[in-house]
This record gives structure tokens, C-alpha cells and sequence, in this order.
């Protein structure tokens, strides 16, 4: 009897002191408690693009995160303005964001530097066309995950034309073709708004004049330097009549534009009713005014000017500390259904051919265009060429240079030619 | 007021008494783990806050400073300059611009924190209004509200403000530098636009974001963070300031309304960054604490309360079992109904009471048997007082016969007798006059006299002033008969002397005669035989009566007569 209530008084006792130790101890956990992340992921990520892609691709991280509670996502999207100086900067200092998107044109310098993850494993591009597959690799290795099918071509205001009582171009037509058709819209339209948009310091479009030519890539396989003095010549010329003409846009015109904006882009404000674009670019005019715009295979001359490439890519940067998350993310971007449900077409047409065929069904008019386009352009596209090192940076900054001395006059065709000759030596020999 | 432990019933307050001191006790337990555990908290809690913004704020200070240095660069800029200096034809401009915009784009690029910068020009590039570096006409910065700080300033920071951006709108803090002309006028402002977020990240911490607030020298909020409300925060942090309470250029924390205020001024920075908790959170795991204690000690004083009733009853109820015995205390009951197995105090008092039982009943069956006897006594007495009634009577019949007779002797006998029988009875009283006495001893004598036909004679010393006082009835006859019968043979004249001496508190009466006297032998034999019954008996009556201050001695030899002492305390009542 003692014994039983000398427990009872004991245990009573105890929990007093317990509940003080406790106590503390709690206290004690708190500031332990502070370190652990729990596995979370946080992946940085940048691309270029209009709204419409940016939404649809912000759509597709929700649904990402909402499959991976773990991950979140740093993104930082904008136009193509400074995308890649910000990049360049940001790889110079090892500060990469983990996921980038990116471009032919600069593929071969950022993987030929060590700045990409290689990804030939752990992404599947099983479902993916071989030659498509390979535009993403450097040295054999896969560096790049392409996105979409892509071709450039040319859009036009289809409603202005319609209205005009104008033909619209069709695939099959001339580059001589363009020229006429825009001399004959031009006297219809006010003042103010132009047939076409000034294409002297647009080096893609002259890539498809040179190649409709028959005189190939603006460089060669080996890197080297190969515009066409004289088909260049021609071709800026054509433009400067254009100009004079009031046919194409003048030039402060065609240097302010901000291209996708819907109050930049001399497109989309109705100040020119043709000009350049890519097949995965179209959504972007299209989401802006629907069924306005129609989308028009590049023309040709002796041989056809278009080619396919791949819209853009996926790349992982080397210094990503969390490259197989990153894989995980870019593997799901492509391959999952309900991911390309949402993205579309905004990347160009898919790259897995089984989501291709399962989503064609469902295409809007924007995305027949699209595909058109491709498919057109496939009939007999010239083979892709992505460019060397430096390849980009000389597109961007070299060349547009020499065009807006031309379109402002400033320099003579002859002289550019030997200043852009020089820009390229200079930044090939980087 | 009255004690009340001598007022209520033990076990009441000894359950009382017990239960409040554990109450007492626990409440003033919690009370002071509250208080301390509160003290503690402040104390700890203004510490690591005063640490960690200590740490953030340098961080933030850092990122200050390197984006007031870049704008230095960048206001310095030989084509911004040259820009602003000249009136450009559009090709110039152009270049002018990509240029700017090159060297813009690899100093900003660099750092991190920086969004995106705002050039403001007169006559800015009509393409430039969207992308990383954005052009605005000079004179439009007057109308914004919040470049308004740079009216009167060379630069400054802008606080928290909306900016659109390619990612929708987003919330920046701004540091803005006027741009001088060579010859010294202003012409145009370098807005450099860090992501708020970039610095709610470093104030957030590593740990959680708390209620933090970041405000300049001025005092006007720069960005805050957390769910609260930003300007009542810094209104508090205000009243500190203006109470001069406290030195807003060092470090330090306050309490103020209901708050924790903690802050930290870094020497070479303006800023001041200022984290605010809630009292509630600072108390809420001392609350806790107080709550489980108060939990615990709820259970403690319900374990108490039955514990306490417990042994409250166990110490009362031997008490309690004791009174019952008591109340129900009965003489038929051979023993009382008491708990056994107590060896303590409690076995003590319970067999205590039970000896104590035990004696009251002897005492009882004593008392009883006394009074039985009383009562037999008083009935042998009634009975006594009849039967010398007739004695009597008889007696003075016969003293008449005898008279009638002539027979003058025995009718004297006979009177003489009546006289003794009277005072022999006394109404059965113990206690007579020692003048009865004498008159009883006179009338034997005087019986024995005419017997002796005038050879025995009597003196009485007796003085009156003696006679009043009380003997036991009867002390004195034995003596004086047993001198007549066996202590006169052949004495042609006898004598027996009655006298007395006061001794004080005692009378010492002597009866003397001139007979035969005794030795001590034959004084043992004669006892053995007849005589010795009545002195015996008054031997045993003195004694019964007065005990050792009574005595009587004899003192005789043969031929020489015998004297007898008898003494007694004097008595004056009856």
C-alpha cells in the first residue's frame, strides 16, 4: 500500500521535472530546426519570347511544380533585346541560370566553351526525328534539346491585302515576286505605312536570297566567311530603290522597332504589311490580332530558299549545381502530353512526332499556318546551317551594324562588304 | 479569529491546509517559469534579431553600395556624355545609343541585383522603351511621384515602386543619379532599378521572413517585408525615435506597444533596418510553457485532491473509530469495537483507552458491590433499632416488677441497665459525647457495685471542659470491664480511676485499677480464651477510625494493678 502511493507521489514528482526539461529541450529543437531544405529544388530559368509564349510556358512550370511539390522555379523571361548579353555576362561569372533557352546561332560558342551540360543522358529524344536531334549536338555530344520544328518564311497582313483586293502571296513565289507585289500595294496604302519592311540589316532573310541563289550558307561548313559580294550587293541595292521608292520602311522606322510588341512591331501597328518571321514565331502576331496575319513560304529563285531548323533549344548550363533536375524538367517539357497540350505551337511545332500527331487533330487555324509552313518549306529546304563560334554575336551586333549604316546612308555597299568581312575575321579569330 | 485548528474537524483541515499549500505552491511555480521564460525570451530574441540584422543589413549595405557605385560609372559614361552633349543626326543617335547600351549592358549584367536601368534624356530613343535599359524624356521625371526625392538631390534612393517588365509588373526599389552635362547642367537621371525581391530576399534571412522593415535615414520606408502592417511598424519605430528613447544610430531594441522593436544602423550605411515581432510571438512559447505547467499542475491538484482526501482520511479515521467507541460506550460491552493492526500512536491511544475501559469497569463492579453492601448494612442497622426497642421496654417492665416485688437492688440493676442500653443504642450513631460514654461506664459501675455489695470503688477525674468531645462508642467499657471481672480477686477493696490528660490534638485517657495486674504471657494466653475480643475490637475501631495518631497501651505487672492509655484526637463534631 506504501509502496503503490510513494509511486503515484514519485511519478507526479517526475513529471514536474520532466515537463521543465521539456520544456527546454523544445526550445533547443527550435533553433536546430533551421538548417534542413527538405530536398527542395529551386531551378533557375530564362528565355526569350512574346507574351503568348511566356504565359503558356509559366503554365506548363505550374504544372510541373504541381506534379513536383519540390521544385520551384526562378524564371526570368524577356525579349530577344539583351537576352544574350545578360547571358554572356551571367556565364562569364559562373552565374548561369540552370535552365537556358537557346538559340542555333549561339549553340556552337556556348558549347564549344564547356558552358553547357552535356545531355545525352536522361533526356528522352527517342520520339524525336534524328536530323532534328542532331542540330542540338556539338562534337556529337548533346548539348541542346531542341523544341520545335521551325522555318523561317515571311508574314503578311492578310486582312490588309483582302481588303486591298490584292493577291496573297503564295508558296512557290520569287523573290522578284515580293519586290513587284510590294511596288503594286505601296500606291494603295497612306501615308505613313509601308509595303514591306526594310530587310538590309536582317542577315536570315538575305541567308534565304543567297541560298535561293544557289550560292549557299552565309559561311561555310568549315566556318568560313561565304556572303556573296555580288548577291549581297544586289540585294541591298534592291532595297536602297525600295527605300527611295517609299516602298520599304525608312530607316529610323525600321531601326525603332520592337519586334512582337504590340506597339514596336511595325507589323502588328500596321506600318509595314510584310516582313520577315519564323514559322514558331507566328502565334505571337497571331495572338495579337487573330486570323489577321497569314504566314508564307520564303521565296525562291534557282532553288528554294527556306531550310528547317529547330526553333530553339534547351540547354543546361555546366555550372548548375542541379543538372538532373534540370534534365528531369526539360525531359518532361518535351515528352509530356498535358505540357504540350499548353505549350502548343509557341516553340514551334513539337519535337516529339507522337505528341505531333496526337495534337494536330486539335490545331487552330495559327497552327496550320504553322505547320504549313514547315511542311511547305520541308519540300525542299536547304539543309541548316547553324553557324560557327561567334556566329551569333555577329548576326546581332556586326551585321546589323553595317545594315543601319546602309539604311542611314552612311557607308557605301562596298565599303560594308569589306567591314563586315573583317567583323566576321574578328569575331571568328576570338 | 478563532484557530482553526482548534474550530474544524481535523481531517477538513488537514485537506484544506494541504490542498492550498500545493495550489500555492504550484501557482507561484508557474507564475515565476512565466515570468523568467519571458524575460529570457525578450532577451534572447532581441539578441539573435540584433545579430541577424546586423548580418543582413551589411549584406543589404554591400548591395547598396555597389549599385551607387555602378551608377557613378555609369553617369560617366563617355557616349552618354557625348550623347547628351551634341545635337545627333538619327544614324549617330543610333550608335550612340547601341553604345551606351553595350556598356550599360555588361556593367549592369554583372551585378546581379540590378533588373534594369532607366536612362532619362531629352530626346531619348523613340525604340527603347521596353528591354533591360529604357529610355525616358528628361523632363517626365519631375511628374512621377516617386523620383521626387531627386528634385533637391543629386541622387537618392526611390522607394519601393511598379514597374512593367516582360515578367508583368514588378516591384522595384530604385537608385537614381543625376547626369551632368560638361558644362555642369543636369541633363539627364540613371535609374538603376533593383528587384524588391532581391532585397526582401536578403532580408527574409536564411530562417523565415519575419516583419521586417528597411527605411532610410529620413525615416521613409525603402521596402518592407512580411504580412505586417509596414507604416504602423514604422510609427512605433518613430515614437521610439521621437521619445528619445533610444539612439537610432547604433543598434539596438526596444519595447514598444505591444512589440518587440529591434534594429541595426551599419556606420557606413544611411539605412536602417528594422524587424518588428509581435509581444504575442515573443511570449507564445512562454505561454505554452505556462499553459502545460498549468495543464500538469491541474492534474497535480486533482491527484492532490484525491490524495490528500485519502490520507486525510486515514489519519482521521482511527480518531474517528475512537469517538464512535466512545459515544457508544456500554458496560455490557465486554470490549470495544476498535481497529486493530495500529502500532503507532494511534495502537498507543487505542490501547490506552481500552486499559483505560478496562479500570472504569472495575471500578464500577467495585462501586456496585460497596453499594450492595451499604444497603445491607443500613437494613441490619434498622433492625438493630428495632430490637433494642423492645430490650428496652422489657427492661422497665421488669424494673416495675421488681418494685412491686420490693426488690429495691434489682430495680436499681435494672435502671442502671435501661441507662446503658440507651446510650449503647444512641440512636445508632458511631460517635458519642465522652460524657455518655462516662454516664454508660458510671451506670456499670454502679451495677457492679451493688453487686459487689461496697467493694468496688470508682474515681472520675474527668474535667467538664473535656466531656464534649466525641469517642467511638464504646471505647472505654471493654477496659473497665475486663479490670472488674479479671483484674480484682481477692481485693478486699478495689479501685478503678478514670482520668484524663490533653496532649494538644489528641486526649490521652487512662483507666488505672489496683488489681492483680498481668505479664505479657498470660496477657497473650487470656486474649486467646475470652476476654481479648473487645479490646481487639477497639484496637481495630480506633484504627478504622483515626489510623496512627490513635493508640493504646497497656501497661501492667502482676500484683502490681494495670493502667490503661487510651489515645484519641480530639473530635468536637460528630
Amino acid at each position: 500500500m506504501y509502496k503503490k502511493w510513494l509511486t503515484v507521489l514519485l511519478s507526479a514528482l517526475m513529471v514536474f521535472v520532466l515537463s521543465a526539461c521539456s520544456a527546454q529541450q523544445a526550445q533547443n529543437q527550435e533553433e536546430e530546426d533551421t538548417g534542413a531544405d527538405g530536398g527542395k529544388v529551386n531551378l533557375r530559368m530564362v528565355w526569350w519570347g512574346s507574351q503568348e509564349r511566356h504565359d503558356a510556358t509559366l503554365k506548363v512550370l505550374d504544372l510541373y511544380k504541381e506534379k513536383n511539390p519540390n521544385v520551384t522555379f526562378e524564371t526570368e523571361f524577356s525579349g530577344w533585346e539583351g537576352y544574350w548579353d545578360k547571358l554572356a555576362t551571367q556565364s562569364a561569372a559562373q552565374n548561369a541560370p540552370d535552365i537556358i533557352q537557346m538559340d542555333a546561332q549561339y549553340l556552337q560558342e556556348y558549347a564549344t566553351r564547356n558552358q553547357l551540360a552535356d545531355l545525352s543522358e536522361g533526356i528522352s529524344i527517342e520520339d524525336m526525328d534524328e536530323t532534328l536531334a542532331d542540330s542540338g549536338k556539338v562534337n556529337d555530344k548533346l548539348y541542346a534539346v531542341p523544341l520545335g520544328n521551325n522555318a523561317f518564311g515571311l508574314v503578311y497582313n492578310k486582312a490588309a491585302f483582302e481588303k486591298l483586293g490584292v493577291a496573297a502571296p503564295e508558296a512557290g513565289w520569287t523573290w522578284d515576286d515580293m519586290f513587284a507585289l510590294a511596288r503594286d500595294v505601296q500606291p494603295k496604302l497612306e501615308d505613313g505605312k509601308y509595303a514591306i519592311r526594310d530587310f538590309t540589316y536582317d542577315p536570315g532573310v538575305y541567308e534565304m536570297y543567297q541560298l535561293s541563289k544557289g550560292k549557299g550558307h552565309l559561311t561555310t561548313e568549315d566556318g568560313e566567311f561565304n556572303i556573296d559580294k555580288e548577291t549581297w550587293k544586289e540585294w541591298i541595292s534592291t532595297f536602297e530603290q525600295l527605300r527611295n521608292e517609299g516602298v520599304a520602311s525608312p530607316a529610323e522606322m525600321t531601326v525603332a522597332e520592337v519586334e512582337y510588341d504590340p506597339k514596336g512591331d511595325l507589323l502588328l501597328t500596321d506600318a509595314v504589311l510584310i516582313k520577315q518571321s519564323f514559322a514558331a514565331q507566328f502565334p505571337s502576331y497571331d495572338s495579337v490580332k487573330p486570323g489577321a496575319y497569314g504566314l508564307v513560304k520564303a521565296p525562291g529563285d534557282v532553288e528554294a530558299g527556306g531550310y528547317l531548323k529547330p526553333s530553339m533549344f534547351w540547354s543546361v548550363s555546366e555550372s548548375s549545381k542541379q543538372k538532373e533536375e534540370a534534365k528531369k524538367f526539360i525531359d518532361f517539357f518535351i515528352n509530356d502530353p498535358e505540357a504540350a497540350e499548353i505549350l502548343g505551337v509557341s516553340r514551334g511545332l513539337p519535337v516529339s512526332n507522337q505528341i505531333l500527331d496526337s495534337m494536330s487533330e486539335g490545331f487552330t487555324d495559327s497552327d496550320k499556318a504553322q505547320l504549313e509552313l514547315v511542311n511547305k518549306t520541308a519540300e525542299d529546304a536547304q539543309p541548316f546551317n547553324g553557324g560557327p563560334q561567334g556566329w551569333g554575336d555577329f548576326q546581332n551586333n556586326a551585321y546589323r551594324q553595317v545594315g543601319e549604316q546602309l539604311m542611314f546612308g552612311v557607308i557605301e555597299p562596298d565599303q560594308a562588304f569589306e567591314e563586315l568581312k573583317s567583323q566576321y575575321e574578328e569575331i571568328k579569330g576570338r | 479569529m478563532k484557530n482553526p485548528f482548534k474550530l474544524y474537524p481535523i481531517r477538513t483541515v488537514f485537506f484544506f491546509a494541504v490542498v492550498s499549500l500545493i495550489v500555492l505552491l504550484l501557482t507561484l511555480f508557474v507564475l515565476v517559469s512565466y515570468k523568467v521564460s519571458v524575460a529570457e525570451m525578450q532577451k534572447n530574441t532581441s539578441f539573435y534579431q540584433q545579430n541577424l540584422l546586423g548580418k543582413i543589413n551589411e549584406q543589404i549595405s554591400m548591395q547598396k553600395q555597389s549599385v551607387e557605385q555602378v551608377t557613378i560609372a555609369m553617369s560617366r559614361n563617355e557616349d552618354l556624355q557625348d550623347y547628351l552633349q551634341s545635337e545627333n543626326d538619327p544614324y549617330e543617335s543610333l550608335r550612340a545609343i547601341s553604345e551606351i547600351n553595350t556598356s550599360f549592358f555588361n556593367t549592369m549584367f554583372s551585378i546581379p541585383i540590378i533588373d534594369t536601368v532607366d536612362v532619362y534624356v531629352e530626346d531619348p530613343p523613340v525604340r527603347y522603351q521596353e528591354g533591360p535599359i529604357r529610355y525616358f524624356p528628361f523632363d517626365h521625371y519631375e511628374s512621377i511621384e516617386w523620383m521626387q526625392p531627386l528634385k533637391n538631390a543629386d541622387s537618392a534612393w526611390l522607394e519601393q515602386h511598379v514597374i512593367s517588365s516582360p515578367q508583368g509588373d514588378i516591384s522595384v526599389v530604385s537608385f537614381a543619379r543625376k547626369v551632368y552635362k560638361r558644362n555642369g547642367t543636369a541633363a539627364g537621371i540613371i535609374v538603376v532599378n533593383t528587384k524588391t525581391d532581391r532585397f526582401l530576399r536578403l532580408m527574409d534571412g536564411e530562417v523565415d521572413s519575419r516583419h521586417r522593415l528597411l527605411v532610410d535615414a529620413k525615416h521613409n520606408i525603402i521596402t518592407y517585408n512580411g504580412s505586417g502592417d509596414a507604416l504602423a511598424s514604422l510609427k512605433v519605430f518613430d515614437q521610439l525615435s521621437e521619445e528619445d528613447k533610444i539612439n537610432t544610430n547604433v543598434n539596438g531594441s526596444a519595447r514598444q506597444d505591444e512589440t518587440l522593436v529591434v534594429w541595426s544602423k551599419l556606420v557606413n550605411s544611411e539605412w536602417i533596418l528594422i524587424e518588428v515581432t509581435p509581444w504575442e510571438d515573443i511570449i507564445s512559447g512562454s505561454v505554452k510553457l505556462a499553459q502545460l505547467l498549468l495543464l500538469i499542475s491541474g492534474i497535480t491538484i486533482v491527484v492532490t485532491v484525491f490524495l490528500t482526501y485519502y490520507l486525510s482520511r486515514q489519519f482521521t479515521r482511527p480518531i474517528e473509530d475512537l469517538l464512535r467507541s466512545m459515544n457508544d460506550f456500554s458496560l455490557n460491552e465486554h470490549e470495544p469495537k476498535l481497529p486493530a493492526g495500529y502500532r503507532n500512536e494511534f495502537g498507543a491511544l487505542f490501547r490506552g483507552y481500552f486499559n483505560l475501559n478496562t479500570r472504569i469497569k472495575g471500578l464500577y463492579t467495585n462501586l456496585e458491590e460497596e453499594y450492595q453492601e451499604k444497603k445491607k448494612a443500613e437494613l441490619a442497622a434498622l433492625q438493630a433499632n428495632i430490637n433494642p426497642h423492645f430490650l428496652y421496654n422489657t427492661l422497665d417492665q421488669l424494673n416495675w416488677m421488681a418494685i412491686e416485688e420490693g426488690q429495691e437492688k434489682i430495680s436499681r440493676v435494672l435502671e442502671l441497665m435501661g441507662r446503658m442500653f440507651r446510650i449503647g443504642l444512641s440512636k445508632g450513631e458511631t460517635f458519642i459525647t465522652l460524657k455518655e460514654e462516662l454516664t454508660h461506664l458510671e451506670s456499670y459501675l454502679q451495677i457492679q457495685q451493688i453487686r459487689l455489695e461496697g467493694g468496688l470503688h470508682y474515681q472520675i477525674f474527668i474535667p467538664e471542659k473535656y466531656v464534649h468531645y466525641y469517642i467511638p462508642k464504646l471505647t472505654l467499657q471493654p477496659f473497665i470491664e475486663n479490670a472488674v471481672i479479671h483484674g480484682f480477686r481477692g481485693q478486699e477493696k478495689a479501685v478503678i480511676a478514670i482520668k484524663i490528660h490533653d496532649a494538644g490534638n489528641s486526649l490521652c485517657i487512662v483507666i488505672q485499677d489496683n488489681g492483680i495486674g498481668f505479664s505479657k504471657e498470660t496477657a497473650v494466653e487470656k486474649r486467646t480464651a475470652d476476654g481479648g475480643y473487645g479490646i481487639k475490637n477497639v484496637e481495630d475501631r480506633l484504627l478504622a477510625y483515626f489510623g496512627s495518631s490513635s493508640s493504646i497501651t497497656i501497661d501492667s505487672k502482676p500484683g502490681a494493678g494495670t493502667t490503661v492509655f487510651i489515645k484519641i484526637p480530639k473530635k468536637s463534631r460528630k
